[in-house]
């Protein structure tokens, strides 16, 4: 079959979706300086700062080290907002430049344009997340225990946020919007899901509040396979984040495939 | 006959173009105030946040820092490091979003010199970080009191600090030629400067180099004078605040100048 088949019946545009997602992965990499080192320079600010100001000899948390509970659970937050701004900022850019035309032209269905922008932006967050533990490492060892938690909440976190993203792209009609969006949804509950405390220590309205917040399911998970120890149970968080990932897929799908903001 | 310039001798007697440097520090108020969410409620947004982490991450154990509630100490550091940022960002965003757009060319037509340029950019991004400070200390007050014992100190130090920060802001937008290189310098220059420089900690819990490179650091001169005006303490020395402040920004107000004078990326 050749690359520019147009759909039937079942028939995925593999070369097409392998271009657009190749494109996205290019973007990241050629803007690494804002892309990738940003985040990590933030999430070094982060430790260096919150260590200074709450850390003090051997402070710990729920029975860790400082440094070695909060440094997963920062590498989890630039992998968020990175996913997030990925699968956002590539279509909210080409939908105010024009370029959107470019992804609708082709023969690309749904099915390769969600994957195309949801895994370009998961790979971003993915990329993110592997610098951040690398630059952490100086200053605290970070080494996975559970490669299995690990790998499934960083995946599906990178997946969930980047098809928010995708939601937040097509909805958004100004840069302000998206900025807004950012600002008062994901940055809060990042913020507030346990990153850089324990929720055990939480009063209880807070604590049950925090278990209908996703970001608190990915931090926690992932920062079980670092330290071994997490505040809700591993098996509910893998659920709650899976099943996360396939709701939101549906609704992506769903939304492109009815052209919602795309095609008039 | 020889034509007389419209605008610079109206007011005055030729020396400087007061309503073309009002003129244009309207704009550059108006601009910030035009998208309000983004320019005064985001910060405010996270503001709130990390003050909210700071004290869920307290957990109970009362901290102090510097003699002080954690929060009470922790307040007035987030308000100017907010104030500074805001600052910096607006001057520096206004010039590089005008030479990326082109508007760069109604900025230079006008019979605007160096002095009334400086005044409109420097003076309407320090207008941003003092309005963006007010309105944080006001919300700021339902979690943690912070109330200003010594109201020169804070209003010195405020101004100042978003004079210079609206100075380099001017100095980075001019010498930007993309938004990624103004983004460069945000992300890698002025956030760490203004994370780094006792917003969060005192100084005295730095080892003893950092806290010796904290001397020449006018960020943290800034962050310390200001929040002595609202804690009345302090880690560096407040008069060599005051001095390294005001040198800072006559400095840099005659490098501005001198640059804008010469028409350095600006006229070929």
């Amino acid at each position: 079959m050749t690359p520019f088949h147009p759909r039937i019946g079942n028939h995925v545009n593999w070369y097409g979706l392998w271009t657009l997602y190749c494109r996205e992965v290019m973007v990241t990499v050629k803007f690494a300086g804002h892309t990738l080192l940003a985040p990590m320079v933030t999430g070094l600010l982060f430790l260096a700062v919150f260590s200074l100001a709450l850390g003090g000899d051997e402070r710990q948390v729920a029975g860790t080290p400082f440094l070695l509970f909060l440094g997963p659970g920062l590498v989890m937050m630039g992998l968020v907002h990175a996913a997030f701004d990925g699968a956002a900022i590539s279509i909210l850019h080409a939908k105010l430049e024009g370029t959107i035309i470019d992804v609708l032209m082709p023969p690309l269905g749904p099915l390769e344009f969600v994957l195309g922008h949801v895994l370009g932006g998961a790979t971003r967050g993915l990329l993110v997340a592997t610098v951040m533990l690398l630059a952490m490492q100086p200053f605290v060892t970070l080494m996975p225990v559970q490669w299995g938690l690990v790998l499934v909440h960083g995946v599906a976190a990178a997946l969930v946020l980047s098809m928010f993203g995708l939601i937040a792209g097509l909805w958004a009609q100004k840069w302000d919007q998206l900025a807004m969006l950012g600002n008062f949804t994901i940055a809060p509950l990042a913020f507030l899901s346990g990153v850089f405390y324990s929720t055990a220590s939480l009063p209880e309205a807070w604590r049950a509040a925090n278990l209908f917040n996703p970001f608190f399911y990915m931090v926690d998970g992932f920062r079980y396979g670092f330290i071994g120890r997490a505040d809700a149970s591993p098996a509910v968080g893998v659920a709650m984040v899976v099943t996360l990932t396939l709701v939101l897929w549906l609704i992506c799908h769903r939304l492109v495939a009815s052209g919602y903001r795309l095609k008039p | 006959m020889t034509t007389v310039p419209l605008y610079s001798k109206r007011f005055t007697g030729g020396a400087l173009n007061w309503f073309g440097a009002y003129t244009l520090y309207c704009k550059e108020v108006r601009r910030f105030l035009k998208v309000p969410a983004q320019t005064v409620i985001a910060p405010l947004a996270t503001t709130l946040l990390f003050l909210a982490v700071f004290s869920l991450a307290l957990g109970g154990a009362d901290r102090a820092m510097a003699g002080v509630p954690l929060l009470n100490f922790l307040a007035p550091g987030l308000i100017i490091m907010v104030m500074m940022q805001s600052s910096f960002a607006n001057a520096s965003s206004s010039l590089i979003m005008a030479k990326i757009q082109g508007t760069i060319v109604d900025l230079l037509m006008t019979p605007l010199g160096p002095v009334e340029l400086m005044f409109g950019y420097v003076f309407g991004g320090a207008t941003r970080g003092l309005i963006t400070g007010a309105v944080l200390l006001l919300a700021v007050q339902p979690f943690v009191t912070v109330a200003p014992e010594h109201f020169g100190y804070i209003l010195f130090h405020a101004v100042a600090a978003s004079i210079m920060l609206a100075l380099l802001g001017l100095l980075g937008g001019l010498w930007a030629e993309k938004f990624d290189h103004i983004s460069a310098v945000t992300n890698f220059v002025i956030t760490p400067l203004a994370f780094l420089s006792g917003t969060f900690y005192s100084v005295d819990r730095l080892p003893g180099m950092w806290r010796g490179i904290s001397q020449f650091n006018p960020f943290f001169y800034s962050i310390d004078g200001f929040r002595y005006g609202f804690i009345g303490r302090a880690d560096g020395d407040l008069a060599t605040g005051v001095v390294v402040l005001l040198a800072i920004d006559v400095a840099l107000w005659i490098v501005c100048h001198r640059l804008l004078a010469s028409g350095y990326k600006l006229k070929p």
